[in-house]
C-alpha cells in the first residue's frame, strides 16, 4: 500500500521527534564493557530465577567475589531490583538459545546475553532518563537551546553516559525517579494526579527502593513534595494511599525474596557480604555508612580521583543555578525539593565506606541524583547573558569528551589513594592516545583476564578499536543530516548575503567618493 | 491497555530480534578468530600457499639440499620474520625445528607479535654466540600498556643459562613457546622439555600472528640458520573431570600441558642454581640452591592442576625422596587469597625430615604454620602422602602409611576457585630431587 503524505509527514515527524533519543540509544548501545564481579553477581541471580527457580547463586559464584553467604549458601549480595527486571529477558533469551542452537557455554553468546541485557535495561534507562529530564525542564521554562544543552549534557556529559553501557542499577533508579518527578511536574496542579499516574509513581519508587536502597532517602523526599502539592488532607491521603499501594507490589517481592533467603523480609544481602574485606566495612555502623569523612566529601565532590564536578565539570554551575534560584524566589517547593535531594545523598555519598564506588569512573552511587543536578544549572542559563551559556556550552564539550574517552577504555577505573590517583590522566587519556581502547579484561563466567573481553561494536564487526570510535560521530552526522545541511545553507546564504552587503557598501561608498569629488 | 500490551509485545520482539542477531554476528566474528591447528615443512615455494607471510631486510631464505635456509648479510641490523596471519591468542604452543650453521651473534627465535604491530611481541630465542650462547625471552611484558625502552630483550633466562651450551653446530633443535591465558603463563621448551617458564602481562584475546625468525645483534654476522618445520598447536586447557577418579603416573616426556601447569623457576635467580621437572616413570623434580647464599625461600619447580571449584577432595600421592636438604617437597591447594599446604621439610644437612602445614587457620589472614612430627620413611625414601581437605567442614586431614599426622581446621570453602599443585620449595644452599611416582585425586562433589 503506498505511504500516503499524511502518513510520511507523520513517520518524518515521529523520526524528528525520536531521532535524538534513538541516536542516544545506539550510542550507549555502541559500548560493550565486559563484566566484573557487581554486574556477575546480578546476573547470576538472574540466571538462578531463570534456571534454577532458586534464589542462591551457588553454581555461579565463583566467578564473583561480590557475594552474600548465609548457611552455606552464596547469593547476591546487591539489591535484586535489577535482577528481577531482567528475568524476562533472559528467559527470552533462554528460549532464544534453544530455537537457534546457540550453547550458552561458548563465549560469543555469553558476552552477547550480557550486552543485550545492557543495552535493554541500562541503556534504555539512560535513553529514558533524557527524555524525563527534557520534559521537566520545559516545565520549568527551559528555552529550546536551554533544554538541549543540558539534556546532551546529561546524557552524554555526566556518569550517565558510562553507566548506561553497564549493568549497574544507578542509571536504571535515576530513570525511575526522574520519570516519576516528571509525571508530578507535567500534572496538572488543580486535579492532582490521576490514580493510575499514582499507582505508577509508587511502583517505580518502589522498584527504585528495592533496586538502589540508599535511593529511599529520594523517595522520601520526592515524596514529601508530592503531598506537599495538595491542598487538602484528603487529597494528600489519596495520593499517599495509592503511591503506596503502587510500591507495595515491588516491596512486597523484595520481602518475599529476603524472607526465603535470608531468612528475614528485613534482612539485607549487604548484612551477609562474604568476602572478610567487605564483611569488615560492612560490619561498622549502618551497613558501612558512617558520618561523611573528609575524604568522602573531597573525593566524591572535586578529587582527581573519583570527585564528580572534576569528571563532569559542567555541573559545577549548578552551584551558581542554585544561588540564582535563591536569589530569584520562585518555585520555591521545587527549589526546597532540589536542596533536598541533593544534600542528603552527598551525605549518604560522602558517608559509605566505599564512596569511591570500587573500580568506576567516578562517584557511580551519585548517578540517581544527576537529573535533578542538572535541573539546577537551569537557573544559571535561564533569561541570562549569551556568555553563560557559551561558557555552559564549553563545560559540557568537555565533559562530553571526558566521558566518552572513559566509556571508550574504561569504565572500571583502578581504585587509588583520594589524594594521589588520577585515573582520567594516568590511566585513560594515555590509553586513549595509545589508541588502546577496551580495558577491562574480565569475561562472563571465564576465569582469567581477557584482552578482547571488552569492545564496541564496531570492532566486534572488524574496525580497529580506535578507527571503530568515529563510527559514532558519523552515525550523529547521518540523524542530524538534514539540519547540518539546513545549517551549511543557512552559513552560505548568509555569507552571501553579507559579501552582498558589503559590495554594496563598497559601491555606495565609491558612488558617495565620487560625487564629493 | 491495548497500547500497553502492544507496546510490551514491541519491546520483546524488538529484544528477542536484536539478540538474535547480535548472537549470530558475534558467534560469526569469534568463529574466524579461533585459530586451528597447523603445521609446515617450510618449502619456499608453498610459503604463500600455506598462509606465510615474509618481512626481511637484509636477511633472506632460500632452499638448500630441501631445508628452508635463512642467511645474508646487512651492514645493518638484518631481521627475517615468517609469520601467519593473526587469530585469536590463547591456549597454544608454536614450534619449530632448527640448526645453526656456525656460532655469530645472532638470534633464533619463535613467538607472538601482535596483529599489525610487530614491536609488541614475546618471543623465545636462542642467542647464539660463540662464547655467550644463551636463551632469552624478546619482546614486551604485556600486550598492552606503553612500550619501555629497551634493547627488545625482556629476560635473560639466567636459570637455563647452562642449557644452552648443549646446542651445537649442526644439530637439529625444536625449540617452542606455550602460553596458557589463565595464568597468563608462558612455557619455553627444548626438545619438547619444558626449561623455563614465566609469567607475563600478555592476555587471550588479543588478535596475534604466531612468528618465527632470526635477526641479527650486530651488522654483519652473516647468520646461517636452517629450519625444518614450524607448526602451531591450539590447546584448549581445562580442570581435571570432577566427581571421577584422576590417576597420572607421568608417563610421557612431558607432563601433560592439558592437565598441568608447570612453573620452573620463576622469580628464582642464581647463578650455579638448578631447577629441572621431566617425566617417564615418574614426575622427577630436582633443585639446588649449593653455594648461593643470596636467596630466601623459593620456589624452583612446581606444576599445577588448572583452577576448579573446590569439593571435597583426596590427593593421593606416592614419592621417592632421593635428596631433601634446606628444601621441602609440598602439596598445595591454593588461591590468591587462602592456601592449604603440606610440606616435607628438611631444616637442615642431614636433619630429620619432618611434616610441616601452612595455611589460614581459625578466621586469620595471615596464614599459620604448624610443625607436624618426624618422617619416619618407608624404606628407600619412599613414602605415601594423602591429603583430604572437606571444604564443607573445612578441615583437613593428612595421613602417611594409613596414619594421621594432621587435622585441623582451615579457612578453604567449599566451591572457591583453587589449584592444587605439587613442587618444591628451597632455601639457600639446600636441594632437592624427588620423584613423585603417582597422583591419584579424585573430588567428591556434593
Amino acid at each position: 500500500m503506498p505511504v500516503g503524505k499524511p502518513t510520511r509527514e507523520r513517520l518524518k515527524n515521529a523520526f524528528l521527534q525520536t531521532r535524538f533519543f534513538a541516536l542516544l540509544w545506539v550510542t550507549y548501545a555502541y559500548f560493550y564493557q565486559g563484566a566484573d564481579p557487581n554486574q556477575l553477581t546480578r546476573i547470576f541471580l538472574t540466571q538462578s530465577l531463570v534456571e534454577r527457580r532458586s534464589l542462591d547463586i551457588m553454581p555461579y559464584h565463583g566467578f564473583t567475589i561480590d557475594k552474600a553467604e548465609l548457611h552455606g549458601k552464596f547469593f547476591c549480595d546487591k539489591a535484586p531490583g535489577l535482577s528481577f527486571l531482567a528475568t524476562p529477558l533472559f528467559a527470552i533469551q533462554n528460549l532464544a538459545d534453544r530455537l537457534f542452537g546457540f550453547s550458552p557455554d561458548d563465549l560469543a553468546i555469553k558476552r552477547a546475553r550480557l550486552h543485550m541485557l545492557v543495552i535493554f535495561l541500562c541503556g534504555l534507562s539512560g535513553v529514558a532518563a533524557t527524555w524525563a529530564l527534557a520534559r521537566v525542564l520545559r516545565t520549568f521554562g527551559a528555552n529550546r537551546s536551554e533544554e538541549q544543552l543540558l539534556v546532551v549534557g546529561y546524557a552524554l556529559g555526566t556518569l550517565v553516559f558510562p553507566f548506561s553501557t553497564a549493568l549497574f542499577a544507578h542509571q536504571m533508579v535515576a530513570a525511575f525517579l526522574i520519570a516519576s518527578f516528571a509525571m508530578i511536574r507535567t500534572s496538572n496542579g488543580d486535579h492532582g494526579l490521576p490514580s493510575t499516574k499514582l499507582l505508577l509513581i509508587g511502583f517505580l519508587w518502589g522498584l527504585s527502593i528495592i533496586s538502589e536502597y540508599p535511593t529511599g532517602l529520594l523517595v522520601a523526599s520526592l515524596g514529601l513534595y508530592l503531598l506537599s502539592l495538595q491542598s487538602t488532607w484528603a487529597s494528600r491521603a489519596r495520593s499517599a494511599l495509592y503511591v503506596s499501594v503502587g510500591a507495595l507490589v515491588p516491596l512486597f517481592i523484595h520481602s518475599v525474596y529476603l524472607r526465603a533467603a535470608f531468612g528475614s523480609p528485613f534482612a539485607l544481602p549487604y548484612k551477609f557480604v562474604f568476602e572478610p574485606v567487605f564483611r569488615v566495612h560492612h560490619e561498622e555502623g549502618l551497613l558501612g555508612i558512617n558520618p561523611p569523612t573528609p575524604a568522602g566529601i573531597f573525593g566524591v565532590l572535586v578529587s582527581r580521583y573519583r570527585g564528580l564536578f572534576f569528571f563532569c565539570p559542567f555541573l559545577l554551575l549548578s552551584f551558581f543555578g542554585i544561588a540564582r534560584w535563591i536569589r530569584e524566589g520562585t518555585e520555591r517547593r521545587e527549589l526546597v525539593l532540589m536542596i533536598a535531594l541533593l544534600v542528603t545523598y552527598f551525605i549518604f555519598g560522602t558517608s559509605y565506606y566505599a564512596w569511591d564506588g570500587g573500580g568506576s569512573t567516578g562517584p557511580r552511587h551519585m548517578i540517581p541524583i544527576l537529573p535533578f543536578l542538572v535541573i539546577s544549572v537551569l537557573p544559571f542559563l535561564r533569561n541570562g547573558a549569551k556568555w553563560r551559556f557559551f561558557l555552559c556550552l564549553g563545560l559540557v564539550i568537555v565533559s562530553i569528551g571526558l566521558m566518552f574517552v572513559s566509556t571508550a577504555v574504561l569504565i572500571h577505573m583502578p581504585e587509588g589513594e583520594v589524594m594521589l590517583s588520577n585515573p582520567i590522566y594516568e590511566t585513560i587519556l594515555p590509553s586513549f592516545f595509545r589508541h588502546e581502547l577496551g580495558l577491562n579484561t574480565q569475561d562472563v563466567r571465564e576465569l582469567g583476564f581477557r584482552s578482547d573481553a571488552s569492545y564496541t561494536l564496531g570492532s566486534l564487526l572488524g574496525l580497529k578499536p580506535f578507527s571503530s570510535l568515529f563510527v559514532i560521530p558519523i552515525i550523529w552526522a547521518f540523524g542530524y543530516a538534514e539540519s547540518i545541511i539546513g545549517w551549511i545553507r543557512k552559513m552560505a546564504v548568509s555569507r552571501n548575503a553579507r559579501s552582498r552587503l558589503a559590495d554594496k557598501a563598497i559601491l555606495s561608498g565609491a558612488r558617495e567618493g565620487a560625487e564629493n569629488r | 491497555m491495548k497500547r500497553w500490551f502492544a507496546g510490551t509485545v514491541f519491546f520483546f520482539g524488538l529484544f528477542l530480534a536484536s539478540y538474535v542477531l547480535y548472537a549470530h554476528v558475534s558467534s560469526w566474528r569469534m568463529a574466524l578468530r579461533i585459530p586451528s591447528d597447523w603445521s609446515s615443512h617450510l618449502r619456499k615455494a608453498t610459503l604463500e600457499s600455506d598462509g606465510f607471510k615474509i618481512f626481511r631486510d637484509g636477511l633472506d631464505a632460500w632452499m638448500v639440499d630441501e631445508k628452508f635456509v635463512v642467511s645474508g648479510t646487512s651492514p645493518r641490523k638484518g631481521i627475517f620474520r615468517l609469520y601467519r596471519p593473526s587469530k585469536r591468542f590463547d591456549s597454544a604452543t608454536l614450534s619449530t625445528r632448527f640448526r645453526v650453521g656456525e656460532f655469530a651473534a645472532y638470534d633464533v627465535f619463535v613467538g607472538f607479535q601482535v596483529a599489525g604491530d610487530a614491536t609488541r611481541r614475546v618471543a623465545f630465542s636462542f642467542s647464539n654466540d660463540e662464547s655467550h650462547r644463551r636463551f632469552r625471552l624478546l619482546g614486551v611484558g604485556a600486550n598492552q600498556g606503553p612500550i619501555p625502552e629497551s634493547d627488545g630483550v625482556l629476560d635473560d633466562l639466567e636459570t637455563i643459562h647452562d642449557v644452552a651450551q648443549t646446542i651445537h653446530v649442526g644439530d637439529w633443535h625444536e625449540i617452542a613457546i606455550r602460553f596458557d591465558p589463565r595464568n597468563q603463563q608462558f612455557e619455553f621448551l627444548l626438545d619438547s622439555i619444558p626449561i623455563a617458564t614465566r609469567r607475563l602481562g600478555w592476555m587471550g584475546g588479543v588478535d596475534v600472528e604466531p612468528v618465527v625468525g632470526v635477526e641479527e645483534r650486530t651488522p654483519g654476522s652473516n647468520p646461517h640458520v636452517a629450519f625444518d618445520a614450524i607448526s602451531f598447536a591450539a590447546a584448549p586447557s581445562g580442570p581435571p573431570p570432577r566427581g571421577t577418579r584422576f590417576v597420572d603416573d607421568f608417563p610421557g616426556s612431558t607432563p601433560d600441558p592439558l592437565r598441568w601447569q608447570t612453573t620452573i623457576a620463576n622469580d628464582w635467580r642464581m647463578n650455579g642454581g638448578l631447577a629441572q621437572v621431566h617425566t617417564g616413570g615418574g614426575l622427577h623434580l630436582e633443585g639446588s640452591a649449593a653455594g648461593v647464599t643470596s636467596i630466601g625461600i623459593s620456589t624452583p619447580v612446581m606444576l599445577c592442576l588448572y583452577p576448579t571449584e573446590l569439593d571435597p577432595v583426596h590427593i593421593e600421592t606416592t614419592w621417592d625422596i632421593r635428596t631433601l636438604r634446606y628444601a621441602a617437597i609440598f602439596v598445595s591447594i591454593s588461591n590468591e587469597q587462602r592456601t592449604f599446604e603440606v610440606d616435607i621439610r628438611a631444616a637442615g644437612d642431614g636433619e630429620r625430615r619432618q611434616w610441616f602445614f601452612t595455611g589460614q587457620s581459625d578466621g586469620s589472614i595471615a596464614p599459620v604454620r604448624t610443625e607436624g612430627p618426624a618422617i619416619e620413611a618407608e624404606g628407600n625414601n619412599s613414602l605415601k602422602l594423602d591429603v583430604a581437605y572437606d571444604p564443607w567442614l573445612r578441615r583437613a586431614t593428612v595421613r602417611s602409611g594409613g596414619t594421621v599426622v594432621h587435622q585441623k581446621g582451615y579457612e578453604l570453602s567449599r566451591k572457591e576457585y583453587v589449584r592444587i599443585c605439587v613442587g618444591g620449595h628451597i632455601s639457600s644452599g639446600g636441594a632437592f630431587d624427588a620423584t613423585l611416582r603417582l597422583v591419584d585425586l579424585h573430588f567428591a562433589p556434593y
